[in-house]
Protein backbone atom coordinates (compact mmCIF):
# COMPACT_ATOMS: atom_id res chain seq x y z
CA UNK A 1 0.00 0.00 0.00
CA UNK A 2 1.01 3.18 -0.85
CA UNK A 3 1.57 6.61 1.40
CA UNK A 4 1.41 9.85 0.46
CA UNK A 5 5.28 11.43 0.73
CA UNK A 6 6.94 14.30 -0.16
CA UNK A 7 9.07 14.36 -3.13
CA UNK A 8 12.52 13.80 -2.10
CA UNK A 9 13.43 17.19 -4.22
CA UNK A 10 16.76 16.57 -6.39
CA UNK A 11 17.09 13.23 -5.34
CA UNK A 12 14.62 10.99 -6.33
CA UNK A 13 15.41 9.68 -9.70
CA UNK A 14 12.44 9.44 -12.22
CA UNK A 15 12.55 5.38 -12.08
CA UNK A 16 12.24 5.43 -8.21
CA UNK A 17 9.43 8.49 -8.65
CA UNK A 18 7.82 5.68 -10.99
CA UNK A 19 7.68 3.08 -8.65
CA UNK A 20 6.56 4.78 -5.97
CA UNK A 21 4.03 6.59 -7.21
CA UNK A 22 2.36 4.00 -9.78
CA UNK A 23 0.13 2.62 -7.66
CA UNK A 24 -1.29 5.94 -6.17
CA UNK A 25 -1.60 7.64 -9.80
CA UNK A 26 -3.38 4.72 -10.89
CA UNK A 27 -5.80 3.84 -8.43
CA UNK A 28 -7.02 7.38 -8.28
CA UNK A 29 -7.52 7.15 -12.09
CA UNK A 30 -9.46 4.00 -11.54
CA UNK A 31 -11.59 5.31 -8.74
CA UNK A 32 -12.68 8.52 -10.75
CA UNK A 33 -13.27 6.38 -14.11
CA UNK A 34 -14.15 3.05 -13.06
CA UNK A 35 -12.59 1.90 -16.56
CA UNK A 36 -9.54 -0.26 -15.89
CA UNK A 37 -8.17 0.22 -19.84
CA UNK A 38 -8.67 3.87 -19.45
CA UNK A 39 -6.95 4.72 -16.35
CA UNK A 40 -3.73 2.73 -16.93
CA UNK A 41 -3.45 4.66 -19.93
CA UNK A 42 -4.10 7.70 -18.62
CA UNK A 43 -1.56 7.22 -15.50
CA UNK A 44 0.87 5.89 -18.84
CA UNK A 45 0.35 9.23 -20.25
CA UNK A 46 0.77 11.34 -17.30
CA UNK A 47 3.96 9.78 -16.44
CA UNK A 48 5.01 10.09 -19.72
CA UNK A 49 4.15 14.04 -19.64
CA UNK A 50 6.15 13.89 -16.05
CA UNK A 51 9.27 12.05 -17.65
CA UNK A 52 9.45 15.02 -20.24
CA UNK A 53 9.85 18.01 -17.89
CA UNK A 54 10.97 15.54 -15.19
CA UNK A 55 13.97 17.93 -14.24
CA UNK A 56 11.59 21.03 -12.97
CA UNK A 57 8.46 19.03 -11.54
CA UNK A 58 11.60 16.66 -9.30
CA UNK A 59 11.77 20.08 -7.40
CA UNK A 60 8.19 20.06 -6.82
CA UNK A 61 7.25 19.16 -3.12
CA UNK A 62 4.27 16.81 -3.99
CA UNK A 63 5.14 16.05 -7.66
CA UNK A 64 3.26 12.59 -7.36
CA UNK A 65 -0.10 15.20 -6.66
CA UNK A 66 0.87 16.96 -10.35
CA UNK A 67 0.84 13.36 -12.04
CA UNK A 68 -2.34 12.07 -10.57
CA UNK A 69 -4.25 15.57 -11.34
CA UNK A 70 -2.55 15.34 -14.89
CA UNK A 71 -4.08 11.80 -14.99
CA UNK A 72 -7.47 12.76 -14.07
CA UNK A 73 -7.16 15.47 -16.96
CA UNK A 74 -6.52 12.89 -19.64
CA UNK A 75 -9.67 11.20 -18.58
CA UNK A 76 -11.76 14.23 -18.21
CA UNK A 77 -10.72 15.54 -21.89
CA UNK A 78 -11.25 11.35 -23.06
CA UNK A 79 -14.61 11.37 -22.09
CA UNK A 80 -15.55 15.11 -21.47
CA UNK A 81 -19.01 14.45 -23.77
CA UNK A 82 -19.63 11.19 -22.33
CA UNK A 83 -22.65 10.56 -20.50
CA UNK A 84 -21.14 8.35 -17.97
CA UNK A 85 -19.78 11.98 -16.55
CA UNK A 86 -23.19 13.05 -15.45
CA UNK A 87 -24.09 9.35 -13.49
CA UNK A 88 -27.64 9.53 -12.39
CA UNK A 89 -29.00 10.05 -8.90
CA UNK A 90 -30.15 6.76 -7.94
CA UNK A 91 -25.89 5.51 -8.58
CA UNK A 92 -25.20 7.54 -5.39
CA UNK A 93 -27.71 4.32 -3.62
CA UNK A 94 -26.55 1.86 -5.61
CA UNK A 95 -25.19 -2.06 -3.47
CA UNK A 96 -22.95 -4.73 -4.73
CA UNK A 97 -23.57 -7.71 -4.73
CA UNK A 98 -23.42 -8.05 -0.48
CA UNK A 99 -25.92 -5.95 -0.55
CA UNK A 100 -23.16 -3.17 1.01
CA UNK A 101 -23.19 0.15 -0.37
CA UNK A 102 -21.00 0.86 -3.52
CA UNK A 103 -19.17 3.68 -2.22
CA UNK A 104 -16.92 4.03 -5.49
CA UNK A 105 -20.17 4.17 -7.20
CA UNK A 106 -21.11 6.49 -5.02
CA UNK A 107 -17.97 8.39 -5.68
CA UNK A 108 -17.95 8.67 -9.43
CA UNK A 109 -21.39 9.96 -9.26
CA UNK A 110 -20.21 13.19 -7.55
CA UNK A 111 -19.69 16.15 -10.14
CA UNK A 112 -16.60 16.01 -11.68
CA UNK A 113 -14.67 19.17 -9.41
CA UNK A 114 -15.50 17.06 -6.26
CA UNK A 115 -15.00 14.09 -7.64
CA UNK A 116 -11.49 15.46 -8.53
CA UNK A 117 -10.98 16.62 -5.06
CA UNK A 118 -12.28 13.26 -3.22
CA UNK A 119 -9.78 11.09 -5.02
CA UNK A 120 -6.95 13.56 -4.46
CA UNK A 121 -7.73 13.73 -0.77
CA UNK A 122 -8.86 10.09 0.04
CA UNK A 123 -7.67 8.21 -2.23
CA UNK A 124 -4.14 9.44 -3.52
CA UNK A 125 -3.83 10.45 0.00
CA UNK A 126 -2.43 13.73 -0.36
CA UNK A 127 -2.80 16.40 2.10
CA UNK A 128 -5.40 19.59 2.00
CA UNK A 129 -2.98 21.90 0.52
CA UNK A 130 -1.00 19.69 -1.90
CA UNK A 131 -4.83 18.97 -3.52
CA UNK A 132 -5.20 22.56 -3.38
CA UNK A 133 -2.08 23.14 -5.06
CA UNK A 134 -2.78 20.09 -7.59
CA UNK A 135 -6.04 21.64 -8.49
CA UNK A 136 -4.66 25.15 -8.96
CA UNK A 137 -7.51 26.21 -6.47
CA UNK A 138 -7.56 27.66 -2.53
CA UNK A 139 -7.49 25.49 0.22
CA UNK A 140 -10.98 26.94 1.23
CA UNK A 141 -11.90 25.87 -2.47
CA UNK A 142 -10.70 22.77 -2.06
CA UNK A 143 -12.54 21.73 1.67
CA UNK A 144 -15.80 23.61 0.37
CA UNK A 145 -15.46 20.53 -2.51
CA UNK A 146 -14.75 18.08 0.21
CA UNK A 147 -17.78 19.15 2.46
CA UNK A 148 -20.17 18.53 -0.43
CA UNK A 149 -18.61 15.41 -1.67
CA UNK A 150 -18.81 14.05 2.20
CA UNK A 151 -22.45 15.24 2.34
CA UNK A 152 -23.30 13.04 -0.76
CA UNK A 153 -21.00 9.92 0.34
CA UNK A 154 -22.07 10.09 3.81
CA UNK A 155 -25.96 9.23 2.53
CA UNK A 156 -24.50 6.16 1.44
CA UNK A 157 -22.58 5.61 4.73
CA UNK A 158 -25.38 5.95 6.46
CA UNK A 159 -27.22 3.29 4.51
CA UNK A 160 -24.53 1.12 4.45
CA UNK A 161 -24.80 1.42 8.56
CA UNK A 162 -28.42 1.33 8.66
CA UNK B 1 -13.63 10.62 8.58
CA UNK B 2 -11.10 10.42 6.46
CA UNK B 3 -9.33 7.07 7.24
CA UNK B 4 -12.31 5.59 7.41
CA UNK B 5 -13.17 6.62 3.85
CA UNK B 6 -10.03 5.93 2.88
CA UNK B 7 -10.00 2.56 3.93
CA UNK B 8 -13.07 1.96 2.40
CA UNK B 9 -12.46 3.49 -1.22
CA UNK B 10 -9.39 1.49 -1.24
CA UNK B 11 -10.89 -2.16 -0.09
CA UNK B 12 -13.39 -1.20 -3.34
CA UNK B 13 -10.80 -0.55 -5.79
CA UNK B 14 -8.97 -4.10 -4.79
CA UNK B 15 -12.22 -5.68 -4.40
CA UNK B 16 -13.18 -4.25 -8.06
CA UNK B 17 -9.87 -4.53 -9.56
CA UNK B 18 -8.56 -7.88 -8.36
CA UNK B 19 -4.48 -6.62 -9.54
CA UNK B 20 -2.92 -3.54 -11.01
CA UNK B 21 -2.02 -3.33 -14.19
CA UNK B 22 1.62 -4.07 -15.13
CA UNK B 23 4.07 -1.28 -14.74
CA UNK B 24 5.53 -0.66 -18.31
CA UNK B 25 8.19 2.11 -17.42
CA UNK B 26 9.31 1.34 -21.43
CA UNK B 27 6.19 2.71 -22.64
CA UNK B 28 6.50 6.03 -20.44
CA UNK B 29 10.19 6.61 -21.95
CA UNK B 30 8.63 5.85 -25.85
CA UNK B 31 5.98 7.85 -25.23
CA UNK B 32 7.78 10.71 -23.40
CA UNK B 33 10.93 10.89 -26.11
CA UNK B 34 7.71 10.72 -28.78
CA UNK B 35 6.67 14.32 -27.68
CA UNK B 36 10.08 15.68 -27.51
CA UNK B 37 10.22 14.68 -31.22
CA UNK B 38 6.72 16.42 -32.15
CA UNK B 39 8.11 19.74 -30.05
CA UNK B 40 11.69 19.40 -32.79
CA UNK B 41 9.19 19.02 -35.46
CA UNK B 42 7.01 21.86 -34.21
CA UNK B 43 10.27 23.90 -34.10
CA UNK B 44 11.80 23.00 -37.38
CA UNK B 45 8.21 23.62 -38.70
CA UNK B 46 7.95 27.51 -37.45
CA UNK B 47 11.84 28.37 -38.93
CA UNK B 48 10.53 27.10 -42.41
CA UNK B 49 7.34 29.06 -41.96
CA UNK B 50 8.98 32.32 -40.81
CA UNK B 51 11.63 31.90 -43.73
CA UNK B 52 8.63 32.05 -45.69
CA UNK B 53 7.32 34.58 -44.10
CA UNK B 54 9.98 36.76 -44.05
CA UNK B 55 10.94 36.12 -47.65
CA UNK B 56 7.55 37.37 -48.78
CA UNK B 57 8.20 40.66 -47.18
CA UNK B 58 6.69 40.60 -44.21
CA UNK B 59 5.98 40.10 -40.47
CA UNK B 60 2.38 41.96 -40.66
CA UNK B 61 -0.67 40.22 -38.89
CA UNK B 62 -1.90 37.64 -40.60
CA UNK B 63 -5.35 35.55 -39.94
CA UNK B 64 -5.61 34.06 -43.25
CA UNK B 65 -2.53 32.01 -43.69
CA UNK B 66 -2.32 27.79 -43.63
CA UNK B 67 -5.76 27.21 -44.31
CA UNK B 68 -8.98 28.27 -42.01
CA UNK B 69 -6.78 28.66 -38.73
CA UNK B 70 -6.52 31.96 -37.44
CA UNK B 71 -2.57 32.52 -36.79
CA UNK B 72 -1.53 35.55 -34.33
CA UNK B 73 0.76 38.56 -35.52
CA UNK B 74 3.05 36.07 -36.43
CA UNK B 75 4.33 32.57 -36.04
CA UNK B 76 7.62 32.62 -34.89
CA UNK B 77 7.05 31.98 -31.19
CA UNK B 78 7.53 28.66 -31.18
CA UNK B 79 11.44 28.99 -31.95
CA UNK B 80 13.65 28.61 -29.18
CA UNK B 81 10.76 26.81 -26.73
CA UNK B 82 13.36 23.73 -26.28
CA UNK B 83 16.72 23.66 -26.56
CA UNK B 84 18.09 21.55 -28.58
CA UNK B 85 20.28 18.47 -27.32
CA UNK B 86 22.21 15.15 -29.01
CA UNK B 87 19.53 12.66 -30.19
CA UNK B 88 19.99 10.23 -27.24
CA UNK B 89 21.09 12.97 -24.51
CA UNK B 90 19.31 12.59 -20.81
CA UNK B 91 15.49 14.14 -21.49
CA UNK B 92 15.70 15.77 -18.12
CA UNK B 93 18.08 18.27 -19.33
CA UNK B 94 15.73 18.76 -22.58
CA UNK B 95 13.69 22.13 -21.55
CA UNK B 96 16.02 24.83 -20.04
CA UNK B 97 13.85 27.45 -18.26
CA UNK B 98 14.51 31.06 -19.27
CA UNK B 99 15.74 33.23 -16.96
CA UNK B 100 13.21 35.55 -16.90
CA UNK B 101 11.85 38.67 -14.45
CA UNK B 102 8.04 38.55 -13.35
CA UNK B 103 6.25 40.91 -15.08
CA UNK B 104 3.71 42.05 -12.32
CA UNK B 105 6.81 42.38 -10.70
CA UNK B 106 9.05 44.59 -12.81
CA UNK B 107 8.24 48.28 -13.01
CA UNK B 108 8.46 50.36 -15.03
CA UNK B 109 8.62 47.57 -18.00
CA UNK B 110 11.41 47.70 -20.39
CA UNK B 111 13.91 45.45 -22.83
CA UNK B 112 14.62 42.15 -21.12
CA UNK B 113 12.32 38.77 -20.66
CA UNK B 114 9.60 38.53 -18.40
CA UNK B 115 7.54 36.14 -17.28
CA UNK B 116 3.55 35.58 -16.75
CA UNK B 117 2.35 32.44 -13.98
CA UNK B 118 -1.11 32.47 -16.18
CA UNK B 119 -2.64 30.31 -13.32
CA UNK B 120 -1.39 32.57 -10.63
CA UNK B 121 0.16 29.68 -8.71
CA UNK B 122 3.59 29.69 -8.32
CA UNK B 123 3.51 26.04 -7.10
CA UNK B 124 2.83 24.95 -10.83
CA UNK B 125 5.31 24.47 -13.67
CA UNK B 126 3.04 26.57 -16.27
CA UNK B 127 4.63 29.92 -16.96
CA UNK B 128 4.72 32.24 -20.51
CA UNK B 129 7.48 34.11 -21.50
CA UNK B 130 7.76 37.28 -23.44
CA UNK B 131 10.29 39.83 -24.23
CA UNK B 132 9.66 43.17 -23.22
CA UNK B 133 9.70 46.92 -25.03
CA UNK B 134 10.83 50.12 -23.58
CA UNK B 135 8.00 52.27 -22.56
CA UNK B 136 5.51 49.59 -21.98
CA UNK B 137 4.11 48.99 -18.67
CA UNK B 138 3.97 45.47 -17.38
CA UNK B 139 1.37 43.67 -15.69
CA UNK B 140 0.37 40.41 -16.34
CA UNK B 141 1.26 41.03 -20.19
CA UNK B 142 1.77 44.58 -21.42
CA UNK B 143 0.12 47.45 -22.20
CA UNK B 144 0.90 51.10 -23.59
CA UNK B 145 -1.30 54.34 -23.44
CA UNK B 146 -1.33 57.50 -25.53
CA UNK B 147 -2.66 60.09 -23.19
CA UNK B 148 -4.27 62.51 -25.41
CA UNK B 149 -7.03 63.13 -28.08
CA UNK B 150 -5.84 60.15 -30.26
CA UNK B 151 -6.94 58.05 -26.79
CA UNK B 152 -4.58 55.40 -28.41
CA UNK B 153 -4.34 51.95 -26.18
CA UNK B 154 -2.95 48.33 -27.04
CA UNK B 155 -1.56 45.60 -25.43
CA UNK B 156 -1.30 41.98 -24.62
CA UNK B 157 -2.67 40.07 -21.72
CA UNK B 158 -1.64 36.40 -21.26
CA UNK B 159 -3.76 34.82 -17.94
CA UNK B 160 -6.84 32.21 -17.19
CA UNK B 161 -10.03 33.21 -16.99
CA UNK B 162 -11.90 31.96 -14.02
CA UNK B 163 -15.54 33.02 -15.51
CA UNK B 164 -17.16 36.31 -17.14
CA UNK B 165 -19.40 38.60 -15.80
CA UNK B 166 -23.35 38.16 -16.79
CA UNK B 167 -23.33 41.25 -19.13
CA UNK B 168 -20.73 43.92 -19.67
CA UNK B 169 -22.84 46.62 -19.71
CA UNK B 170 -25.63 46.12 -17.44
CA UNK B 171 -24.91 43.09 -14.99
CA UNK B 172 -21.18 42.99 -13.61
CA UNK B 173 -21.87 40.43 -11.50
CA UNK B 174 -20.10 37.13 -12.34
CA UNK B 175 -21.95 34.51 -13.95
CA UNK B 176 -23.37 31.91 -12.04
CA UNK B 177 -23.10 28.71 -12.17
CA UNK B 178 -19.73 30.26 -13.79
CA UNK B 179 -18.15 29.41 -17.29
CA UNK B 180 -17.60 25.62 -17.61
CA UNK B 181 -14.01 24.32 -17.86
CA UNK B 182 -13.15 23.99 -21.23
CA UNK B 183 -11.74 26.09 -24.11
CA UNK B 184 -14.71 25.68 -26.18
CA UNK B 185 -17.02 26.57 -22.98
CA UNK B 186 -14.88 30.32 -22.50
CA UNK B 187 -14.92 30.55 -25.97
CA UNK B 188 -18.69 29.93 -26.20
CA UNK B 189 -19.49 32.61 -23.40
CA UNK B 190 -17.42 34.88 -24.73
CA UNK B 191 -18.87 35.00 -27.92
CA UNK B 192 -22.47 35.29 -26.27
CA UNK B 193 -21.56 38.13 -23.91
CA UNK B 194 -23.86 41.64 -24.08
CA UNK B 195 -22.93 43.68 -25.40
CA UNK B 196 -19.85 42.60 -27.32
CA UNK B 197 -20.10 42.47 -30.57
CA UNK B 198 -18.76 39.44 -32.33
CA UNK B 199 -15.98 40.61 -35.17
CA UNK B 200 -14.49 37.13 -35.91
CA UNK B 201 -16.56 33.70 -34.38
CA UNK B 202 -14.73 31.35 -32.30
CA UNK B 203 -12.68 28.91 -34.87
CA UNK B 204 -10.50 25.86 -33.97
CA UNK B 205 -6.63 27.38 -33.94
CA UNK B 206 -3.34 26.33 -32.94
CA UNK B 207 -0.68 27.97 -31.63
CA UNK B 208 2.64 27.69 -29.75
CA UNK B 209 2.06 23.87 -30.54
CA UNK B 210 -1.00 23.86 -28.61
CA UNK B 211 -5.25 23.48 -29.48
CA UNK B 212 -7.75 25.86 -29.02
CA UNK B 213 -9.98 28.58 -29.96
CA UNK B 214 -9.54 31.94 -31.36
CA UNK B 215 -12.32 34.69 -31.60
CA UNK B 216 -12.15 38.04 -31.56
CA UNK B 217 -14.51 40.85 -29.97
CA UNK B 218 -15.35 44.52 -30.75
CA UNK B 219 -17.22 47.40 -28.36
CA UNK B 220 -20.08 48.43 -30.01
CA UNK B 221 -21.23 51.78 -30.93
CA UNK B 222 -22.34 52.59 -27.00
CA UNK B 223 -22.45 56.49 -26.30
CA UNK B 224 -19.47 57.68 -24.70
CA UNK B 225 -18.39 60.33 -22.45
CA UNK B 226 -15.33 61.74 -21.37
CA UNK B 227 -11.28 60.36 -22.39
CA UNK B 228 -8.87 61.56 -24.48
CA UNK B 229 -7.44 63.87 -21.85
CA UNK B 230 -3.58 63.83 -21.30
CA UNK B 231 -3.85 64.29 -17.63
CA UNK B 232 -6.04 61.67 -16.99
CA UNK B 233 -5.09 57.65 -16.50
CA UNK B 234 -6.38 54.99 -18.14
CA UNK B 235 -10.04 54.10 -18.38
CA UNK B 236 -11.87 57.83 -18.11
CA UNK B 237 -13.91 57.38 -20.57
CA UNK B 238 -17.48 56.88 -19.51
CA UNK B 239 -20.01 54.60 -21.14
CA UNK B 240 -22.65 56.31 -20.46
CA UNK B 241 -25.62 53.89 -20.06
CA UNK B 242 -23.47 51.06 -18.39
CA UNK B 243 -23.44 50.43 -14.63
CA UNK B 244 -20.50 52.53 -13.38
CA UNK B 245 -20.10 53.88 -16.80
CA UNK B 246 -17.90 51.05 -17.39
CA UNK B 247 -17.77 47.96 -19.64
CA UNK B 248 -16.27 44.61 -18.00
CA UNK B 249 -15.97 41.47 -19.63
CA UNK B 250 -13.76 38.32 -18.56
CA UNK B 251 -12.55 37.43 -15.20
CA UNK B 252 -8.70 36.73 -14.13
CA UNK B 253 -7.66 35.16 -11.00
CA UNK B 254 -4.63 37.64 -11.53
CA UNK B 255 -5.99 40.75 -12.64
CA UNK B 256 -3.95 43.48 -11.27
CA UNK B 257 -6.18 45.98 -11.34
CA UNK B 258 -4.03 48.38 -10.04
CA UNK B 259 -1.75 48.51 -13.09
CA UNK B 260 -4.87 50.52 -14.95
CA UNK B 261 -5.28 52.94 -12.28
CA UNK B 262 -1.83 53.67 -11.54
CA UNK B 263 0.01 53.06 -14.61
CA UNK B 264 2.18 50.60 -13.38
CA UNK B 265 1.64 46.70 -11.83
CA UNK B 266 1.76 46.59 -7.97
CA UNK B 267 2.32 43.07 -8.20
CA UNK B 268 -1.03 41.97 -6.62
CA UNK B 269 -2.37 38.76 -8.33
CA UNK B 270 -6.16 38.92 -7.21
CA UNK B 271 -9.40 37.72 -9.03
CA UNK B 272 -10.53 40.36 -10.99
CA UNK B 273 -12.26 41.92 -14.07
CA UNK B 274 -11.04 43.09 -16.86
CA UNK B 275 -12.39 46.77 -17.81
CA UNK B 276 -10.30 48.79 -20.03
CA UNK B 277 -12.51 49.61 -22.36
CA UNK B 278 -12.11 52.60 -24.11
CA UNK B 279 -14.10 53.74 -27.25
CA UNK B 280 -16.41 51.54 -29.60
CA UNK B 281 -14.58 49.71 -32.25
CA UNK B 282 -11.80 48.27 -29.45
CA UNK B 283 -10.86 45.15 -30.24
CA UNK B 284 -9.83 41.73 -28.46
CA UNK B 285 -8.44 39.07 -30.25
CA UNK B 286 -8.75 35.94 -27.57
CA UNK B 287 -6.55 32.60 -28.16
CA UNK B 288 -7.81 30.38 -26.15
CA UNK B 289 -5.64 27.40 -25.49
CA UNK B 290 -5.23 23.83 -23.83
CA UNK B 291 -1.78 23.81 -22.30
CA UNK B 292 -1.74 20.37 -20.78
CA UNK B 293 -4.88 20.89 -18.71
CA UNK B 294 -4.61 24.19 -18.12
CA UNK B 295 -6.85 27.25 -20.09
CA UNK B 296 -4.50 29.98 -21.02
CA UNK B 297 -5.55 33.19 -22.55
CA UNK B 298 -4.05 35.29 -24.88
CA UNK B 299 -5.44 38.36 -25.74
CA UNK B 300 -4.52 41.12 -27.59
CA UNK B 301 -6.21 44.58 -27.56
CA UNK B 302 -6.43 47.42 -29.89
CA UNK B 303 -8.35 50.67 -29.87
CA UNK B 304 -9.10 52.56 -33.41
CA UNK B 305 -6.67 55.15 -32.16
CA UNK B 306 -3.55 52.94 -31.12
CA UNK B 307 -0.23 54.06 -33.14
CA UNK B 308 0.42 51.49 -35.38
CA UNK B 309 3.90 51.52 -34.48
CA UNK B 310 2.56 50.66 -30.68
CA UNK B 311 0.53 47.82 -32.10
CA UNK B 312 3.66 46.68 -34.60
CA UNK B 313 5.57 46.40 -30.83
CA UNK B 314 2.79 44.41 -29.37
CA UNK B 315 2.68 41.90 -32.15
CA UNK B 316 6.54 41.74 -31.85
CA UNK B 317 6.00 41.03 -28.13
CA UNK B 318 3.12 38.46 -28.77
CA UNK B 319 5.54 36.59 -31.17
CA UNK B 320 7.88 36.59 -28.70
CA UNK B 321 6.31 34.46 -26.24
CA UNK B 322 7.22 30.87 -25.09
CA UNK B 323 4.86 28.47 -23.02
CA UNK B 324 7.09 26.73 -20.29
CA UNK B 325 4.77 23.91 -19.40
Amino acid sequence: MYVARRTEVGRLTFEDFYAAEFDRVFDSAFAFSGDRDAATDATQEAFARAFARWRRLSRKEWAGGWVTTTALNVLRRKYRDAARWVAPVDEIASHDAHGRVDLLQALRALPVRQREAAVLFYVADLPLHAVADAMGISDGAVKSHLARARESLRVSLEEQDA
Amino acid sequence: MHDDLTRQLRDGIDAELGSRPARDLSDVVTRGRRKRSGLRLMTAAAIVLVGTALFAGGLAISHSVAGDEPLPPANSNVIDTVTPTPANSNETDTVTPTQAKDAMLTNPGGTGRYFVDPDGDDATPLRVTFQGTEGWTSWFGAFKYLKGEADGFTGLSITTVSNLVGDGCRDHTALDPPVGPTVDDLATALSRLEPFEVAAPPTDVTLFGYQGKYLELKVPALKVTGGGDASQSVNVAKFTDCVEGELHSWISPINDLSSTLLGHSSGIKEPGVFNAYQVPGQTEEFWILDVEGTRVVFVSFDTPGAPDADVVERNAMFDSIRIEP
